[in-house]
């Protein structure tokens, strides 16, 4: 908690603190705002897409503590002291995640707007579950919607993913 | 018309009850509680602004544990996620039919923030028709200590929260021998609201006597509600004595539930019987 | 077998692509569009006072702003940009406002006060026609009307041993790509304006804002990729005059970017139609005469509504050869919204209900549903459906015979049923014309240059939203050329720099290429090679992997090659290949498809659930399969939701379904977990057309598959889409499928 407000203070304008892809960030904004917005118009990064706003779609996910998580319901106040992962952040120093080689290899994209949701949505499930099943694979990803591919593709990149991180361990 | 814009909406996170009680207590109508928040910014992106100030309950960590209580019941904070509540082993021991509803609701992302009582308190949520058939109890922080009540009681009456209650858990009473049934059908097969929602717990005899029985249908805008008379007409009868021709009227009846642009209410209390119907074919 | 990672794959898997919508430019206003809230109604009066006090507001259009043409339309540019007197659906714009912040905008949005005087609501194509019903337009509410007429058709009925005459409804669709409509709009130092927003035709878009802007074209520059989507839904001008508007008026960059709601109430939607067909057999069951009757739903605006009603007049009779054919069409304005391009473009309306015919025809005369198909499809040498000579393939039987094998295999195979479950099998085939057809501007066009640094830059006017136009364009360049990938540089989308290619539509894209490489190889080599040879001495050249290499060695670099000498250039222009008969809007290049199902029937919820799709297509050689098969398997899949999922509702022309909770496509749990594509390349061997795009054609046949295969499971014959599990347990119950919790199943209980 690095709030510049006590437990029961109150601001208009919040100081909130987090770390963002492993680096210390501080945003002012309001305590209110969209955290989609504050990724994309305060911080640019802008590989969290918006496509719904209201939770729909999955376009927006990222991991909030290592949890999945849809920013355009999540607000700034909520994120203060947490440790945020964007798909910005899967891909250190030009080292691709598994998950996106996958999706690269088995075409599991079109035209990639709800990829970065989607590609956070396999790295949490595939984090919790190195093998997944067809049950785990729909449960998993049943909150991301993609309309260029009929999920053929995505199902093939998910399987070709825990291929890949199994053979890695 | 005024020329300005909207009150900026100010946040309160209290660490404790008796200071979210006190500022609801203060700011009162102009004050709304808040946990996960995923309904409210829906409905916010729908267009129902926030109030000017919103009091969060997120930082009352004992309000969001699992635990079994001395009389063997099972006792939910209300504050703790759905996700949680979808995956913890006490459930998944206790109540299984609870998890199965639990994974119906939204997606993986939204579970993860979403409360289990701010499905409850949505009034239409998931949750409620299983937890109405494991006839589960509310227990309220209000401004006269702590409060208890059926959550039939709840839906019924609605006369829950007092202003100022803040739901803080949910207690399932131990029912180890009952069959739990639980189904969900919407418009698409899954992360979708409710057309049609029921559930059903039934504690049958070796001889095939229905000891017990409690039937819930909801779905859409209908709020879960038990359906008594024909738990009533059904306790006690052996089951394949039952007329299901006739128990299939009563609960389209009964239900009385209503239609919307998507689905009709005459279709939602068809599948509604169906499915109570087949399932308690199912135990015979 | 080609499988080529995307070029574009590497950004777009990362987040580090940046879309139109995510750019971001210093001084940078946002903008809001402020929508008429009624269907149809007359502005009495536009106030935007108190918006103006608004602190933050930097400037407010109307009507009265509007330097050029108050209107717009690929075609007929009858849709106003502001409108003035009339507002016709309830995403008509009023009013647009640019400010400091998003919230500011729509704040200002709200205090703009327009008085409006409620017109009767022409809710339906019906009242729309009635006589009595208020003008939409000077002439009327018909846009547009469209026949074919062959043989004499009712001598034909005459002789029929069998005649089926059916209804047909289908649904409004939504495009529902993911990335909603937007970017940024930013005027230039030197007065010119640069529009960063997605759209399938840069030029097209150049050409409708200057008329609108009164500016010069060269004036104006269109950056339109890349997409997050379109499916022919971005075809059309959305944002793009307004943030213009806003961005002439404050001399700073606008961005605009509709929130999913205002995309809902603005955007074009699939034409829903209402389809009569009657359609006879005679004693061998030959179709010998069919005839169709289409009234399709426009909504407000012309946009491409005569051009879908053309097509879908022209499938009617699909890939059947039937003597006697009689089709009309009329499209009709109403003011439920806007209804323009789609993917399929009128073919997949008119295939469901042909498709539907031909089941229900086999039905009744007690033939297979197989055999009826091959009975009366076309052959290789057969005339196109308006009777013009069209590229000979054998198409519509070879996909129909893999089609035909899956299906015996399906139906014959044990299946076990679940409890309360009924399992169906069906199949459809259908074929669907690529480019605009005879009589339409279609022409198509491409460049190489060999630039001073060395590379090899092939660029188009061609738009990347998804369907990977930039790897059918790598891939078919290095083959063409013998060339690497690495010594590419691909360049689209951006109006300074493209030649015109024609829009990126009606599955042209990759035909063009291919054919824009075919006239291009040729001069482009032999400078190539002219010039290596001069540099050094050799002959025997040929282009290669990094440079020009020589008996199978290593020669030149292409940097070398193109250092300190001018650039090489081939350009060309052409047409897209049509049909040598004079047939208007008539197609040349067909695609093929034969689809096959499987499907669930839930006989307590009458709900369907696809558990097998299966699409063969016949489109000529597959350019790279990972991005074909994506193509096919991604429009079975939205075709899977237009038959049991999507509808825009509307209730007296006001939209129902507002956002993706109410307007449903499909998630992961809706479509079968393998979906599986056949493509079949054979071509004639005298053919000279190569690949044909299959941007369309796995859309087409998928709903009378899965309609076939729900007769073949409940005995239901659904004739309006999406099918409503209200209507399948309607049906169930009055079948005594299932009666009241007793079963009749012997599956159940």
């Amino acid at each position: 908690m690095e709030v510049n407000h006590q437990t029961a203070g109150r601001a208009e304008v919040l100081s909130v603190s987090f770390h963002l892809n492993g680096e210390l960030v501080q945003v002012n904004t309001s305590p209110v705002a969209r955290v989609v917005d504050v990724l994309r118009d305060e911080l640019d990064q802008t590989g969290t897409k918006l496509s719904c706003g209201i939770g729909r779609c999955g376009a927006c996910s990222i991991l909030v503590n290592g949890k999945l998580t849809v920013s355009c319901l999540l607000l700034a106040y909520q994120l203060d002291g947490a440790s945020v992962t964007t798909i910005e952040g899967l891909s250190g120093q030009g080292e691709m995640d598994p998950v996106q080689e996958a999706f690269l290899e088995e075409g599991g994209f079109q035209c990639g707007y709800c990829t970065p949701g989607m590609v956070m949505a396999v790295k949490s499930l595939l984090d919790s579950n190195h093998e997944p099943d067809q049950h785990a694979i729909q449960g998993a990803l049943a909150g991301n919607l993609c309309r260029c591919t009929g999920y053929g593709g995505i199902i093939r990149s998910v399987q070709c993913a825990a291929a890949k991180r199994n053979a890695v361990r | 018309m005024d020329v300005s814009m909207p009150v900026q909406t100010v946040v309160w996170r209290p660490g404790t009850l008796e200071e979210a009680r006190s500022l609801k207590r203060e700011y009162n109508e102009e004050a709304r509680f808040i946990a996960g928040g995923t309904l409210m910014q829906m409905q916010r992106e729908q267009g129902i602004p926030f109030p000017p100030y919103l009091i969060s309950l997120e930082k009352m960590r004992e309000l969001s544990d699992i635990e079994e209580t001395v009389d063997g019941a099972v006792r939910i904070g209300a504050l703790t996620d759905l996700e949680t509540c979808r995956t913890h082993p006490l459930l998944k021991k206790r109540c299984p039919a609870l998890q199965e509803a639990i994974g119906t609701i939204s997606s993986p992302a939204v579970r993860n923030r979403g409360t289990i009582g701010g499905n409850i308190l949505y009034g239409v949520g998931d949750v409620i028709p299983i937890l109405l058939a494991m006839n589960a109890r509310l227990s309220w922080f209000s401004e006269d200590g702590i409060r208890s009540e059926s959550l039939s009681d709840y839906v019924t009456d609605s006369v829950m929260p007092l202003s100022g209650a803040i739901l803080t858990d949910v207690t399932i009473p131990s029912q180890s021998e009952a069959h739990c049934f639980f189904r969900k059908i919407g418009r698409r097969e899954t992360f979708i609201a409710s057309v049609v929602t029921v559930a059903m717990q039934a504690m049958v005899s070796d001889q095939g006597f229905i000891q017990s029985i409690r039937l819930v249908a909801g779905g859409g805008v209908n709020t879960p509600r038990r359906l008594v008379k024909c738990e009533e007409w059904l306790s006690g009868k052996r089951l394949s004595d039952v007329q299901l021709t006739e128990l299939s009227v009563m609960i389209k009846e009964e239900s009385a539930l209503i239609g919307d642009a998507f689905a009709s209410a005459e279709y939602r209390r068809t599948v509604a019987a169906h499915l109570l119907v087949a399932e308690l074919q199912s135990l015979q | 077998m080609k499988r080529n990672r995307r070029p574009d794959g590497k950004e777009k898997v990362t987040g580090a692509l940046k879309y139109l919508t995510d750019l971001s430019f210093p001084n940078m206003l946002y903008g809001k569009i402020a929508r008429s809230p009624f269907p149809h109604a007359r502005i009495l009066s536009i106030s935007t006072e108190k918006a103006r006090q608004l602190p933050g507001v930097q400037a407010i259009v109307t009507h009265e702003d509007i330097p050029g043409l108050n209107g717009f339309g690929i075609v007929t540019p009858d849709q106003p940009v502001l409108c003035k007197d009339i507002v016709r659906y309830v995403g008509d714009a009023v009013a647009a406002v640019a400010a400091d912040s998003i919230d500011i905008a729509k704040r200002a949005i709200e205090l703009i006060d327009v008085q409006y005087e409620p017109l009767p609501v022409l809710d339906s194509t019906e009242k729309a026609l009635d006589p009595s019903a208020p003008f939409l337009h000077p002439d009327g509410n018909v846009l547009h009307r469209a026949g074919f007429q062959k043989g004499d058709i009712e001598e034909a009925f005459s002789k029929c041993r069998a005649v089926i005459e059916e209804t047909y409804h289908v649904p409004r669709q939504l495009h529902a790509y993911m990335e909603t409509e937007g970017g940024v709009i930013v005027p230039e130092k030197n007065g010119t304006l640069t529009v960063y927003v997605g759209t399938q035709h840069g030029f097209k878009d150049r050409f409708q804002l200057a008329r609108i802007l009164g500016m010069p074209e060269s004036d104006i520059r269109i950056v339109s990729s890349p997409m997050g989507g379109s499916f022919g839904g971005k075809d059309e001008l959305n944002i793009q005059p307004y943030g213009a508007l806003l961005a002439l008026a404050t001399g700073r960059p606008v961005k605009i970017h509709q929130t999913r709601q205002e995309s809902m109430r603005s955007s074009i939607k699939r034409h829903p139609m209402a389809i009569t067909m009657k359609t006879g057999v005679d004693e061998a069951g030959k179709l010998i005469a069919h005839q169709t009757v289409i009234v399709a739903d426009t909504g407000a605006y012309s946009t491409l509504g005569p051009a879908i009603l053309d097509f879908a007049v022209e499938h009617a009779a699909g890939p059947y050869i039937i003597p006697a054919v009689h089709t009309q069409g009329i499209s009709v304005f109403t003011n439920n919204g806007v209804s323009g391009e789609f993917r399929g473009f009128g073919g997949n309306q008119i295939t469901f209900a042909l498709e539907g015919q031909i089941d229900r025809l086999a039905a009744a005369i007690g033939m297979d549903g197989l055999e009826i198909r091959r009975l009366n499809l076309r052959r290789e040498q057969d005339a196109g459906p308006l009777g013009q000579r069209i590229a000979e393939t054998n198409g519509a039987l070879d996909v129909f015979e893999s089609a035909a094998a899956l299906y015996r295999e399906k139906k014959s195979a044990s299946l076990q049923e679940r409890p309360w479950k009924k399992i169906g099998t069906g199949m459809a085939v259908t074929m669907h014309g690529g480019g605009l057809g005879f009589g339409r501007m279609d022409p198509a066009g491409g460049r190489l240059t060999l630039k001073g640094n060395g590379k090899i830059e092939i660029s188009f006017g061609f738009e990347e939203a998804g369907q990977g136009i930039l790897a059918v364009i790598e891939t078919i360049t290095t083959e063409q050329l013998g060339c690497a990938k690495e010594d590419l540089s691909i360049v689209i989308g951006d109006t300074a720099v493209v030649p015109s290619s024609g829009s990126t539509t009606a599955s042209r894209g990759t035909s063009m290429v291919w054919h824009s490489l075919q006239r291009l190889k040729k001069p482009f080599i032999a400078q190539l090679l002219k010039r290596a040879s001069l540099l050094t001495g050799k002959e025997r050249l040929s282009l290669g992997e990094g440079g020009i290499w020589s008996d199978g060695e290593f020669l030149l670099s292409y940097k070398d090659l193109a250092c300190g000498q001018a650039e090489i250039v081939a350009e060309t222009e052409f047409d897209f290949p049509v049909s040598p008969d004079p047939i208007d809007s008539a197609h040349f290049l067909y695609t093929y498809s034969g689809v096959v199902v499987q499907v669930e029937a839930d006989l307590l919820t009458g709900k369907i659930k696809v558990t097998d799709l299966h699409q063969t297509v016949s489109a000529g050689p597959m350019v790279n399969e990972m991005g074909f098969v994506g193509q096919i398997e991604g429009g079975g899949v939205m075709a899977l939701g237009y038959t049991l999922l999507e509808d825009v509702v509307m209730k007296d022309s006001q939209y129902v379904t507002e956002n993706l909770d109410t307007y449903l496509i499909p998630g992961i749990m809706d479509v079968p977990f393998q979906l599986s594509v056949e493509p079949i390349e054979a071509l004639p061997e005298q053919d000279h057309f190569g690949p044909r795009g299959v941007g369309e054609i796995g859309t087409v046949a998928v709903a009378p598959a899965i309609a076939s295969a729900i007769y073949d499971a409940l005995g239901l014959q659904v004739n309006q889409l999406p099918v409503h599990p209200e209507t399948v347990l309607k049906s169930i119950e009055e079948r005594g499928v299932f009666h009241g919790g007793q079963s009749s199943n012997s599956g159940a209980s």
